[in-house]
């Protein structure tokens, strides 16, 4: 939940156009950012555009 | 500004446990947050909990590392390439684009200089979006088709390789089943929802759109 909170923050910050964004596997961010799984998966997306890794490591609350 | 990785605590991929441990070893509080290069070099990270003003302060200078910046060696090279593809961009040349713009997704760092290729790419990519239009209005419009597929052929060449070309390829296999369909409707017996069946074939793809009815007559 904290996380969640955490992340929604996050909106304002995420200038990116998102076609079809993944959710987050745990919980609802509203949309903040576009969520992979894998790490080679998330290189591949941000390499495409310049764009950070977020790495989120926790559990469902 | 940043991709999102998702990563379950209990079921951790050794690759990500080896960042933990090389970058945070005395970490323990969850959630452990990190923040690398699309490349995968560590940036900056933290565990345990952070109020939403202190994360976006830890994302605001992350955004600002100078590991993101592309080296010397990498601009000198997309100097070139960008010189290349604005005189190619110019003379209307996208293939020599799409290949400049091909060589600097092979290298990593932000510049100037990719920020240039980006925007000559999507110039190129604007090129093919309205040959790709074009084609849809002449099938809608009920034209003949040759020109159509001569510019799928094309964009095929720009994009050779890449899923763009691809995109192109499916056109090209759409055009000669409309053609089919338009000779099956003159025919009085035609299958009924022969051009929905048609349409299905190419579900998933933009060319379905080739065979919404037709607006005018045949020319």
């Amino acid at each position: 939940m904290r996380t969640s909170l955490l992340l929604v923050s996050m909106i304002s910050l995420a200038a990116v156009a998102v076609a079809a964004p993944q959710k987050h596997p745990h919980f609802d961010d509203g949309g903040a950012l576009q969520w992979q799984t894998k790490l080679s998966s998330a290189k591949a997306e941000a390499g495409k555009a310049d764009k950070l890794i977020f790495i989120e490591y926790g559990r469902a609350a | 500004m940043a991709v999102g990785l998702a990563v379950d605590c209990d079921n951790s991929p050794d690759e990500i446990t080896e960042i933990w441990l090389t970058n945070m070893p005395d970490a323990s509080r969850l959630p452990f947050v990190a923040v690398l290069t699309s490349n995968g070099k560590w940036i900056d990270g933290y565990s345990g909990f952070k109020q939403a003003a202190e994360l976006q302060t830890f994302l605001e200078a992350a955004a600002k590392s100078p590991l993101l910046n592309a080296s010397a060696e990498v601009r000198a090279k997309l100097a070139k390439q960008w010189k290349l593809a604005k005189a190619a961009a110019d003379k209307g040349k996208w293939k020599k684009v799409v290949a400049a713009y091909r060589v600097a997704q092979a290298s990593y760092g932000r510049c100037e200089e990719r920020d240039g290729l980006r925007a000559l790419k999507a110039k190129a990519d604007a090129w093919m979006e309205a040959k790709f239009a074009a084609v849809t209005k002449a099938a809608v419009n009920g034209e003949k088709l040759v020109e159509a597929k001569k510019m799928l052929l094309e964009v095929r060449k720009v994009y050779a390789g890449g899923p763009e070309a691809e995109v192109a390829t499916i056109g090209m296999k759409a055009i000669p089943r409309l053609n089919f369909l338009r000779k099956a409707e003159k025919r009085a017996n035609v299958k009924a929802n022969l051009r929905e069946k048609i349409a299905a074939e190419f579900k998933g793809t933009r060319w379905t759109a080739l065979f919404d009815k037709p607006t005018t007559a045949k020319k």
